[in-house]
């Protein structure tokens, strides 16, 4: 057989599938005679006969990855809705600066009334608990709405 | 042998089989539905024998309907009630605990902090005279800072235990109220089977039926309204008052401290 009757008959085999198990059996004999290598076999044969194969992979963790973002998201509530009421303030912004130890009367009377007014400010925002009163409001009114009697 | 073609026959009619018995078992309970009902509308037609009995007939089993559907509402929606008075109670108790734990830090810091003036402060007595008078100085503090954390602590209490006053009083309204609206909608609609079940005349019984729910709506607006209306504005109030008493009686208690040591330092040093 000559050069031109190889690339004859190469060509006519361009349009030949072969099967999963011819694959496979190629591929193991090859790497029996190539002793020590990875053996790609079945990654190759999967690649030649199943294109769709990274698809199928890819769409239950895409899928699995998105449930997990979600349930993160809903569970370490990072959509504030302003409905958290559980989270005090922080008021440490609002706080006196406490004034230097000098061991002079007046800065060590300051620095009393300093700590005693940031106690002030500290307590503050408990006043904002007042309003935890009224937060089943929507909820009362809706029970108000269970029924519509302009139905009949 | 079995022949492939005869195999793939047979997997076909076997689909086939399997479909229409599944189409049926859908089917048949629907039908046997619609063929009872049938019956039922026919029975109870026969037996009023009249037009107005129809109406009457059509108007209970929408009732029956809607009651089915306004109970599902009703359980849903004192559910959602007792879900947010139930997180509102967690959210306090998680506050609470979170501004305790503030507070003491803050309580040590004050303390360590004056600590370091007092030593600061005895570092430049000279004199015995001042070395006690910044003795009584420490005591005059101290004294005034365990008055101030006292009514502090009385006025965070008082807050506290007003709040939660406030949340059981507009929790046992919120259940009055509820109660008062559910039990006018059930007499209405135990009136409205009965007068049903008696063959009264069906305009009649549906405007009874609407008004008894529209009187058992109002009441409830009406409760809700005074519901909103227990506030907490006195008791932010007091909290504020107790709070600023304590402010000014600290300071006055300071201001007398911090004369009567510098008095003695300037004494001492006159001399």
């Amino acid at each position: 057989m000559n050069e031109q009757d190889l690339e004859k008959n190469l060509s006519q085999l361009k349009n030949i599938r072969p099967s999963v198990k011819l694959v496979d059996k190629i591929i193991l004999d090859y790497n029996k005679s190539v002793k020590g290598r990875i053996s790609f076999n079945k990654l190759i044969s999967n690649q030649i006969h199943n294109p769709m194969t990274k698809w199928k992979i890819l769409i239950p963790v895409v899928a699995i990855a998105l449930v997990i973002v979600i349930f993160g998201i809903s569970e370490l509530n990072l959509f504030d809705n302003g409905d958290n009421l559980a989270k005090v303030q922080d008021v440490s912004k609002e706080m006196l600066p406490i004034p230097e130890t000098t061991g002079n009367i007046d800065d060590v009377v300051e620095a009393i009334l300093t700590f005693s007014e940031n106690e002030g400010i500290l307590m503050s925002e408990e006043i904002a608990d007042a309003n935890l009163l009224t937060a089943d409001s929507q909820e009362i009114n809706d029970f108000g709405q269970s029924y519509n009697e302009n139905e009949f | 042998m079995v022949n492939p073609t005869m195999k793939t026959n047979f997997k076909r009619i076997y689909i086939g089989v399997l479909v229409v018995l599944l189409a049926l078992s859908f089917l048949l309970p629907v039908l046997s539905m619609a063929k009872n009902d049938n019956i039922d509308k026919n029975n109870k037609n026969s037996e009023n024998g009249s037009k107005n009995a129809g109406i009457n007939n059509a108007f209970c089993l929408r009732v029956e309907n809607w009651v089915e559907r306004v109970d599902q509402n009703l359980t849903r929606n004192q559910e959602k009630i007792a879900d947010k008075q139930e997180e509102r109670l967690q959210n306090m108790e998680e506050k609470k605990l979170q501004r305790e734990e503030k507070l003491a830090e803050h309580r040590e810091k004050w303390e360590q902090n004056r600590e370091e003036q007092y030593t600061k402060l005895e570092s430049k007595a000279q004199t015995d005279v001042q070395k006690q008078a910044i003795v009584e100085f420490k005591q005059a503090v101290e004294a005034a800072i365990s008055a101030r954390k006292e009514d502090v602590d009385a006025a965070i209490s008082a807050f506290r235990t007003g709040l939660d006053q406030l949340i059981n009083n507009r929790k046992t309204a919120t259940e009055n109220a509820k109660n008062a609206y559910r039990n006018t909608y059930q007499v209405a609609v135990q009136k409205a089977k009965d007068d049903c079940a008696a063959g009264v005349d069906a305009n009649q019984v549906r405007t009874t039926f609407m008004a008894a729910l529209k009187a058992g709506k109002d009441k409830y607006n009406s409760d809700r309204q005074a519901i909103e209306k227990i506030s907490t504005k006195t008791l932010v109030e007091t909290r504020q008052t107790a709070f600023k008493k304590a402010l000014d009686d600290f300071k006055a208690a300071m201001q007398a401290a911090k004369d009567k040591l510098r008095a003695a330092f300037l004494t001492t040093e006159e001399d």
